[in-house]
């Protein structure tokens, strides 16, 4: 009697767990390990959650297997449209690596949410997918749009796979919502590598455990996380630096350009996210700049002798010929690539690149700087934009006389 | 691709993208360093930069949804782009040739074994298409082939034609957006300066690099609606000076281009150099043309795939929403458009061999389904 005063209990409750999670299916299985992991624990805001797991057994995901997530009362699925600015959950994706793959494979599904004062549920239905991920195989569920109750402390999600065999699979895991680091960054110092890059440096923050730096192109615009890669992130992947110094360049992001202004902030954050961001901090990325151009934009001008013609361009700083190929001249109207044209830098003058060509009299020509074609002498990797100019050769050149 | 993997050279497996050495043959970038496509180099090593080194000596096109795809378009409407593949997938996009030499182990000497076969049954055997710069796994290429009618057009003939401009988005996937000016022909108006015949289905556009992909002679004379111009996100990039100003609609459509300048500058010729992505081989300029391929609906450009917060609002990375990107069908570097009717996508006009020196040139062939000049 004491026995079934004990269970009795528990066995209700394992019971109305399988009927809501698994329809009383008696061939329920437990995930092992779930972890959570989010872009953001602290109360209020608004992240990305990836739920981190593996089975003991295989999972067969077929169109139709179904994954569903349940977190505690105060959490919210934000999941709108898919061309909205902020799709969130209805870009909920399922990833996962067997043996042997290169790649991690992405299922992707269609997403139900429920928001309800009890708690929020959202139902995955995989689509588009026949494949068996082997048992222990990490499986990633990344659920972005997910807003944190407004409270700190310790909270569990529920999820549970049922997979194309009926077999239905759950686990929990607890995560804590908490405050981040208060303070901010200072003396935020960015300077210019070359056209391309930046390297920034700023003081320590006592108890910060990581930095974060955001880039954008107005200071009032949206900000970017200022990492590089050169791959895609792996699922649920978070920038982890903890160095008070960084370098950059925009790589995936289209890179920065040359005589373009950037501005860069700073914040410092713990195991739950992420302070107050530093100031915006502007920085200019130095170019090799145009001055005056021979002869000049839009003019018609004589400028042949018995070498051919002559076009200059004279720029703000000593240069060398970084890439040939990317100055080049063409005749306007017609587009022809004038092949023959010498450049070189002026021996005597270096900010000054010459150009001798045969040019056809009485033609409007084009001439241009691709960028990059120049380089600073003085500061490696300090480029041209991209410029030009055209001019008009005169009716009868002097050429032969 | 610049951001994508968009061909296929017999990827039965993994081998779909990434590790690109600075080896340059003529098969796609991204596929440069496919296992069978060294294999392929190793059996006939004279074969590099032929037409037969490329995805298709192994692939072959089909139809999606009634619409006939090119080899890489139609092997990644049916492979996919990530795991997990359909099974058997990859299967339905191999010639005779690409069945073969998988029967025959898939290995160096696996083109040994098939040399003397003639897996198209045109009455040629494999080796001898391969020698003879030849494709083994299509009948209709063979080595005494009529050649199709072709135009050679040079920068001046193209800058005869109609010009059109047109201020547009450029949305991709890993390398950043960017609006930016076009100007080049109207497709459609080049086409039919080509002489198109009434009974031309699609085209093929390829790169100086291999990469190609088909668009039906349907879309290619339609107009699209632009989308709203943006400067305040920092993966779009913008010229300076734009005429529209931030956050207004677009005015005017969008069509398909043959382009040859951006932003009022001719396009750089396209060279393929190291350091890109991933420090691979990219391609390096986008001319002297570019095909463009508008945006079919004006939405907004996404992240970039490759940034750490490409999952964040707004306009987190979005490869399931139905727009495909544009970038992808931007094809840098066009040196040649093959026009195919319903029932002959086997055009014959050989340019493999002297496609970087009509890049140099500034020359563009469209041959196939048109008028015999």
């Amino acid at each position: 009697m004491t026995f079934m005063k004990r269970y009795i209990p528990l066995i209700m409750a394992a019971v109305l767990v399988m009927t809501m999670f698994g329809g009383g299916r008696i061939n329920a299985a437990e995930l092992s390990a779930v972890t959570i992991k989010a872009s953001s624990l602290v109360p209020g805001e608004t992240g990305r959650y990836t739920l981190n797991f593996h089975s003991d057994q295989p999972l067969r995901l077929t169109p139709g297997s179904v994954i569903n997530v349940e977190f505690p009362a105060g959490f919210t699925f934000g999941c709108r449209d898919i061309y909205d600015q902020k799709p969130g959950c209805t870009l909920t994706k399922l990833e996962f690596k067997n043996p042997g793959d290169k790649h991690y494979g992405v299922v992707n599904g269609e997403v139900k949410v429920k928001n309800q004062a009890s708690g929020a549920q959202l139902e995955f239905t995989m689509e588009k997918v026949n494949v068996v991920v082997a048992p222990g195989v990490d499986i990633h569920l990344s659920i972005p749009g997910i807003t944190n109750n407004n409270a700190i402390g310790s909270y569990t999600a529920r999820l549970e796979v049922r997979d194309g065999t009926g077999t239905v699979f759950s686990g929990t895991d607890r995560f804590v919502l908490g405050l981040p680091t208060a303070a901010t960054p200072r003396n935020l110092k960015v300077t210019e590598s070359s056209s391309y890059q930046v390297s920034l440096a700023w003081d320590p923050v006592p108890d910060a455990k990581r930095y974060q730096i955001l880039f954008s192109r107005t200071i009032n615009g949206e900000y970017l996380q200022a990492l590089d890669m050169t791959r895609e992130p792996l699922p649920g992947e978070e920038w982890l630096l903890q160095d008070t110094k960084h370098s950059f360049s925009a790589r995936g992001n289209g890179g920065l350009e040359p005589g373009r202004t950037y501005y860069f902030k700073v914040r410092a954050g713990n195991e739950f996210g992420f302070g107050p961001y530093s100031k915006p901090l502007a920085v200019s990325m130095p170019a090799v700049n145009l001055l005056r151009c021979s002869p000049e934009d839009k003019t018609a001008a004589e400028i042949s002798d018995q070498s051919g013609n002559h076009m200059s361009a004279t720029v703000d700083q000593p240069v060398k010929i970084a890439f040939k190929e990317r100055i080049q001249v063409y005749e306007k109207v017609t587009g022809i690539q004038i092949r023959d044209a010498v450049v070189v830098v002026d021996p005597e003058h270096p900010n000054i690149v010459r150009i001798t060509a045969s040019l056809k009299p009485g033609k409007e020509h084009l001439v241009v700087f691709y960028e990059g074609a120049l380089e600073s002498s003085g500061q490696p990797k300090v480029v041209n934009r991209m410029f030009g100019w055209t001019f008009t050769t005169a009716a009868e050149t002097k050429r032969g006389n | 691709m610049e951001k994508k993997l968009r061909g296929s050279f017999f990827t039965l497996t993994t081998l779909l993208i990434l590790s690109i050495t600075l080896t340059v043959f003529a098969a796609y970038k991204s596929h440069l360093n496919d296992a069978d496509t060294v294999r392929f180099l190793q059996a006939y090593p004279n074969a590099q930069g032929t037409k037969a080194d490329n995805c298709f000596l192994c692939h072959t096109g089909g139809t999606v949804e009634q619409k006939y795809l090119n080899a890489c378009n139609y092997c990644h409407a049916e492979y996919g782009y990530k795991a997990p593949h359909p099974a058997g997938s990859i299967s339905k996009t191999l010639n005779p040739f690409g069945v073969a030499y998988r029967q025959a182990g898939r290995n160096v000497e696996a083109f040994a074994a098939i040399a003397g076969y003639d897996s198209d049954q045109d009455g040629v055997s494999n080796e001898e298409e391969i020698n003879q710069a030849c494709l083994p796994g299509d009948k209709f290429d063979r080595p005494d082939s009529l050649v199709s009618p072709a135009v050679i057009y040079t920068r001046e003939m193209l800058y005869q034609l109609p010009r059109t401009s047109q201020f547009m988005v450029v949305d991709t996937a890993k390398a950043g957006d960017y609006f930016a000016t076009y100007t080049g022909v109207h497709i459609w108006q080049l086409l039919q300066d080509a002489g198109i015949l009434d009974s031309a289905t699609d085209i093929i556009v390829y790169s100086v690099d291999g990469y190609s992909s088909n668009f039906s002679v349907d879309e290619l004379q339609k107009s699209f609606e632009q989308g709203i111009y943006v400067t305040k996100y920092p993966w779009i990039k913008f010229p300076e000076g734009a005429a529209p100003k931030a956050g207004q609609q677009i005015p005017g459509k969008l069509c398909y281009l043959l382009a040859y300048e951006s932003n009022g500058y001719p396009l750089l010729a396209g060279k393929l150099v190291n350091g890109g992505h991933g420090d691979k081989v990219h391609l390096s300029g986008e001319g002297p043309y570019r095909f463009i391929a508008p945006l079919t609906t004006g939405v907004m450009p996404d992240r970039s795939q490759w940034s750490m917060d490409r999952d964040e609002s707004p306009y987190p990375y979005n490869p399931n929403r139905p727009v495909l990107k544009n970038s992808d069908y931007c094809i840098k570097a066009t040196v040649a458009i093959q026009v195919n009717t319903a029932d002959n996508k086997s055009y014959q006009y050989d340019w493999s061999n002297k496609a970087w020196q009509m890049i140099e040139q500034g020359e563009l062939v469209i041959y196939g389904a048109i008028k015999q000049r």
